[in-house]
């Protein structure tokens, strides 16, 4: 409604309600008076799209395709989604509109869909937070007959990053984008619940839709959707050889063992493993127990680079010594909790590629305030150096590649006195031996 | 049952009850604080507009309460004005804004309505030019930027 402030002759802020009762032809007047006015009355144009004639759908189509040649398409596609979304009769309308839209997308014309690419659609995604819910709200029929398949299918085609986080997804919609999203390179299904239609406890197949396998570098699968099929998954990776990185948010039955065999023979390049939930946990069904995290890191013989575990699924005995024959390649180690200080200093010690040292990640743990295993103690931390020359520290392999060290640095107390002061300096000293350090 | 009303600049209105209840606030506020004498402030309204609302009311005091309708739709609403509130309303711009703001502060939807029509009605069939004139608004486009809003408007205008 109206604001009380205003500066004289302007329009109170927020005076819509003069504006709603205008005309299309009198909004499009105001839409160019002043950046304040513009800004107020756009979206009221845009509620007009269902009442255009046929003239004027054609000169709105124009400045769709022109506007999508100058990127400004993007700006407007919120707008399309505010009233579009709910507009039936404006989807209709549309629907020759986006057709042409897609087929100029379709086409591998350079430079139209480079204007895409600029602004990857994954951002549409961003802009539009409502969008991906709704379209996967879609009623099946609005999903199957109305501009919006074309729509999304645009944004799919040039979609690097699909994110079905915390959403309940039809298996037969999830086909639908996924055959067309041939430049996917992140592919993170984080739903709560897939729902696989009327052929109930059927695995659906998705081996015919193999056009974005080849591109796809992660994979984020953190269900905890017991009915999932493993082989459902296990149909995904099997295509994608270049896989570089890999979430595994819970253990859900069968999903490590299909990993553990899979990974040497289908998954080559995958190197990063991160065993973590993309979105906060609502419930903690499938911990991954220490044998799971070893059967996982055991998967490879050697070569992971990155590991990340959190509180869900945290190294056990067993995982250490399994991370432990992955030393000499780890170069991001994400520990949250980790296990001891020593062991954090045996890493630091033993790694010579490492290059991020988390154990600080925990603003989303904020249930594991357990300090102490993610500090190392200050006495590990100079130790070897307690030679009186001062120069014989023992060097540890990570000094020249440590880039950035998240740890908790227990045993100094607050105070200037004796020890404590000598403490902090050798503890400066050995952290100044980290040349790479940020 | 008069009420009395006092303005901004403490001036004070003696007014039936009827008729300061076509306000909804006073409506509440007298439910409020109960049947009294005691004159109710009104620190947002001048005695000039304060006057003018008050005619408002006098001369709807009859009309049937609006019922607050959640699908109203402004889109269907007529932006026809009664006659008498269309001489009503041909005040100053200064005035016709305060009372659109002492109708929104007072809460007297159908003055609000008409305040509205008004300004509509002012906008209508004017160009950007003609609007920004009347209303001694600043362009604060660039000639580049008021171009390509055009362009980009072009297809909602009547050809």
């Amino acid at each position: 409604m109206f604001s009380h402030k205003r500066t004289t002759y302007n329009l109170p802020e927020g005076e819509i309600v003069v504006f709603e009762l205008l005309t299309r032809h009198d909004l499009a007047q105001c839409a160019t008076v002043c950046k304040s006015w513009h800004a107020m009355v756009v979206s009221l144009i845009w509620r007009k799209i269902p009442e255009l004639s046929s003239t004027q759908q054609a000169s709105f189509r124009q400045m769709i395709l022109e506007d999508y040649n100058q990127h400004v398409i993007l700006q407007k596609l919120p707008l399309l989604d505010q009233h579009l979304f709910a507009c039936e009769e404006t989807m209709c309308k549309l629907d020759e509109a986006w057709e042409q839209l897609w087929q100029q997308a379709g086409e591998p014309v350079p430079g139209k869909q480079l204007a895409f690419k600029v602004q990857p659609a994954a951002a549409f995604f961003k802009s539009v937070p409502s969008a991906q819910y709704r379209l996967l709200e879609m009623q099946d029929n609005l999903w199957q007959d109305y501009y919006l398949h074309d729509l999304v299918r645009l944004v799919v085609l040039i979609l690097t990053e699909l994110n079905f986080a915390n959403s309940e997804v039809d298996i037969l919609d999830l086909r639908q984008i996924l055959a067309v999203a041939k430049e996917l390179t992140h592919l993170h299904v984080d739903i709560c619940q897939i729902i696989y239609g009327e052929e109930d406890g059927v695995a659906p197949k998705i081996d015919d839709i193999p056009q974005f396998r080849a591109g796809l570098t992660t994979l984020i699968i953190s269900t905890e959707d017991e009915d999932i099929h493993v082989e459902f998954w296990a149909g995904f990776w099997r295509d994608c050889p270049n896989v570089m990185s890999m979430h595994v948010g819970s253990a859900v039955p069968g999903l490590v063992e299909m990993l553990k065999k899979d990974v040497p023979v289908h998954l080559p390049r995958l190197n990063c493993l991160r065993m973590i939930r993309g979105s906060p946990p609502d419930s903690y069904e499938y911990f991954m127990s220490d044998d799971d995290i070893a059967a996982l890191l055991m998967a490879k013989t050697e070569g992971w680079t990155v590991v990340e575990t959190c509180p869900r699924a945290q190294l056990g005995p067993l995982g250490w010594s399994a991370l432990s024959r992955h030393y000499s390649t780890l170069q991001e180690l994400v520990l949250v909790p980790s296990s001891s200080s020593q062991i954090l200093v045996d890493i630091l010690a033993s790694c010579p590629n490492l290059r991020i040292l988390d154990t600080l990640r925990a603003n989303n743990y904020a249930r594991w305030p357990d300090f102490e295993t993610r500090a190392v103690h200050a006495e590990h931390f100079i130790d070897g150096d307690k030679n009186e020359t001062g120069n014989s520290f023992r060097p540890w392999a990570c000094e020249a590649t440590l880039q950035r060290l998240t740890v908790g640095i227990t045993g100094l107390e607050m105070s200037d006195q004796g020890e404590c002061s000598e403490l902090r300096a050798r503890l400066c000293g050995r952290l100044a031996r980290f040349t790479r350090l940020e | 049952m008069p009420v009395t009303l006092t303005s901004l600049d403490d001036v004070k209105f003696t007014v039936d009850k009827d008729v300061a209840e076509r306000s909804i606030l006073i409506k509440n506020m007298i439910e409020d604080v109960g049947e009294s004498d005691s004159p109710i402030p009104l620190p947002n309204v001048s005695s000039a507009v304060l006057k003018k609302v008050i005619e408002y009311c006098e001369h709807h005091r009859n009309d049937p309460v609006q019922v607050q309708d959640e699908t109203d739709d402004p889109r269907k609403r007529s932006n026809d004005i009664e006659e008498w509130d269309m001489k009503f309303m041909a005040v100053d711009q200064e005035m016709l804004f305060e009372i659109i703001l002492a109708a929104n502060y007072l809460d007297i939807k159908p003055l609000l309505d008409v305040g509205c029509k008004t300004v509509a009605n002012i906008i209508k069939g004017k160009t950007p030019e003609e609007i920004r004139k009347t209303f001694n608004i600043v362009n604060d486009f660039t000639p580049e930027e008021e171009a390509q809003i055009k362009k980009e408007n072009e297809w909602a205008e009547d050809r």
